[in-house]
């Protein structure tokens, strides 16, 4: 019997423009992968994992990534999380999860206050959620954003420390996690987390531009199989 | 600050304790009620010039009634509950604030003595006026500044406040020019009820407003007691009569504006703010201590039910138009 392919919905609001490379890259990884722009909302419902990709959604308007809570996506986005099925959110994708509540924190300006275009070594952290699987593993990743630093107050940290929801971390190529390898301000060098269920994963790096040859590296891969894994279930 | 004034009266009422006022008595009923009841009495000066009228209790109570559910349908919270008989109501227990909200579209009564004005003059905005409640200072004129400060009441209370009371200016205005009156100045009271809601108390009648025959300024108020210029029940009768027959459909909301001034919270460092101070620098300012940069928001309405529009408002604010986690806001209403 051939199984079915995994379905992957990649979400795309005006301003979005990552949509095309997230689409390519799971296809190549042989996920069934479909556009839902914003009008089809109730498209999530026959989705097993949701993708959320990068760009300005309406155009970074008030907060990057508020105005997707007045669209009729967020409610379906809610109930498919509330199903148990996972979401990755990259970069405005990560923006747009921390606004809906469904992760916790925020995303600010970057303390350097300038656009940052690098790649950047991180480690993942991860001991539950659908990452646990690479713990330790250190991945080479592209970013490219200017409000990827992430804050969160004292009591949050403390919190998402102790509940183990801090997934990814800004390192050097040895893992280790110091104030160097710290490329926009982020509290505790947090470059992703997941929600409390470890569904729901955001991050800053793009793994959908680290996964081919001609890449810099390819370790963007290993994050999107883990999640077509956990859809798959 | 040590609270300075010994001579504001106290504005909680016992549940069973009466409180007699120049024109009404109230009486707390229980925990969240009151009786009102609407006297017969004129004063005037203070309470140097006094007089009775047989049913002026009876006709205030009408066209207040007529007024508070005419601002209760624009959404303007108020403290009227039911009426009871023809000279009492039952409304929510409120502790007054011990403020006086005064708006003016005309000079007249103090502030022309005040000012040394003409009578009449027409203000091309209408003027907005505080004064204390105080019987031994006379109800003196008092800045926000001062009430404020001294703790009368907090800025957000006065805020909304003062954005009642120029709705309500726009209403009656609306209301009183449609049966043939120009709306002079009228004075209100607002109370927090038990739940923290601030709602318009005390009433709306010829006592605290003034009105003059449209293009004259021949009073159908109070001042036809005060300066004993005719028939003041009748003036009130006539009142009474051109409201009980008034298309209230037809009047227009009023357009308004709100802003919301938006800051990062302070322990969150302001990457922009932090340029901007070095750059101050090189501009000479040696001693700039700090520098952040907010965003101001302004919202701009045709009209609606203003409860209504500031419930969605607050969920908005909280839900989408800030990120309580990282920002604060100050609201502002015009």
């Amino acid at each position: 019997m051939v199984k079915a392919m995994v379905k992957i919905g990649v979400l795309r609001y005006p301003g979005t423009n990552n949509e095309i490379e997230t689409i390519k890259a799971l296809r190549s990884m042989n996920a069934e992968a479909i556009l839902i722009p914003h009008f089809e909302a109730e498209k999530i419902y026959e989705m097993d994992g949701i993708y959320i990709a990068g760009g300005f959604s309406y155009g970074d308007y008030l907060r990057p990534g508020a105005v997707v809570k007045t669209t009729e996506t967020a409610d379906k986005l809610k109930e498919h999380v509330s199903a148990g099925k996972p979401v990755l959110g990259v970069c405005n994708g990560f923006q747009i999860l921390v606004e809906l509540n469904l992760l916790p924190g925020a995303l600010v300006k970057n303390t350097s206050t300038r656009f940052i275009s690098k790649w950047v070594n991180t480690k993942i952290v991860a001991k539950k959620g659908f990452l646990s699987n690479l713990f330790s593993e250190i991945l080479y990743l592209p970013i490219a954003h200017y409000s990827g630093r992430f804050y969160i107050d004292d009591e949050g940290l403390n919190r998402i420390i102790t509940n183990k929801q801090v997934v990814l971390q800004y390192s050097n190529n040895k893992g280790e996690i110091s104030s160097e390898s710290n490329p926009n301000g982020s509290i505790s060098n947090i470059a992703g987390v997941t929600n409390e269920k470890g569904n729901v994963v955001g991050m800053m790096p793009h793994p959908e531009r680290s996964y081919q040859s001609f890449h810099r590296s390819n370790h963007g891969g290993k994050i999107i199989q883990a999640f077509l894994e956990e859809a798959k279930c | 600050m040590q609270k300075p004034f010994l001579v504001i009266p106290t504005q909680v009422l016992e549940i069973n304790q009466k409180y007699e006022g120049k024109a009404k008595i109230v009486e707390r009923i229980s925990e969240d009620l009151v009786r009102i009841t609407y006297k017969d009495d004129l004063t005037a000066f203070d309470g140097v010039k006094k007089d009775q009228k047989q049913g002026k209790g009876m006709i205030n109570l009408k066209i207040s009634n007529l007024i508070y559910d005419f601002l209760k349908n624009k959404g303007i919270p108020t403290h009227f509950v039911k009426q009871e008989n023809e000279k009492q109501i039952i409304a929510k227990y409120v502790k007054i604030l011990p403020i006086e909200f005064v708006v003016r579209n005309i000079a007249a009564g103090s502030f022309v003595r005040r000012y040394g004005i003409e009578k009449g003059l027409k203000f091309d905005q209408p003027i907005f006026e505080l004064f204390l409640k105080s019987d031994e200072l006379h109800d003196p004129l008092i800045t926000p500044d001062v009430a404020i400060k001294l703790g009368l009441i907090d800025k957000e209370t006065f805020e909304k406040t003062r954005f009642y009371t120029l709705v309500i200016n726009h209403y009656l205005k609306e209301l009183f020019g449609r049966i043939g009156f120009d709306l002079v100045d009228f004075k209100l009271e607002f109370g927090i009820d038990n739940q923290g809601n601030i709602l318009l108390a005390d009433e709306i009648t010829p006592d605290s407003i003034r009105l003059w025959l449209k293009g004259t300024q021949e009073s159908f108020d109070k001042d036809v007691f005060r300066e004993d210029k005719g028939d003041v029940l009748a003036a009130y009768k006539e009142v009474l009569r051109r409201l009980e027959n008034i298309e209230i459909e037809k009047i227009k909301d009023p357009d308004f504006k709100i802003t919301l001034n938006v800051r990062l919270k302070s322990g969150i460092v302001d990457a922009q703010g932090a340029v901007v101070k070095r750059a101050l620098k090189r501009l000479g300012l040696d001693t700039i201590k700090d520098a952040r940069i907010g965003k101001i928001i302004d919202l701009e309405f045709n009209g609606g039910n203003i409860n209504d529009v500031l419930e969605k408002l607050d969920h908005a604010i909280e839900e989408f138009l800030i990120n309580p986690l990282i920002e604060n806001y100050e609201i502002n209403f015009y």
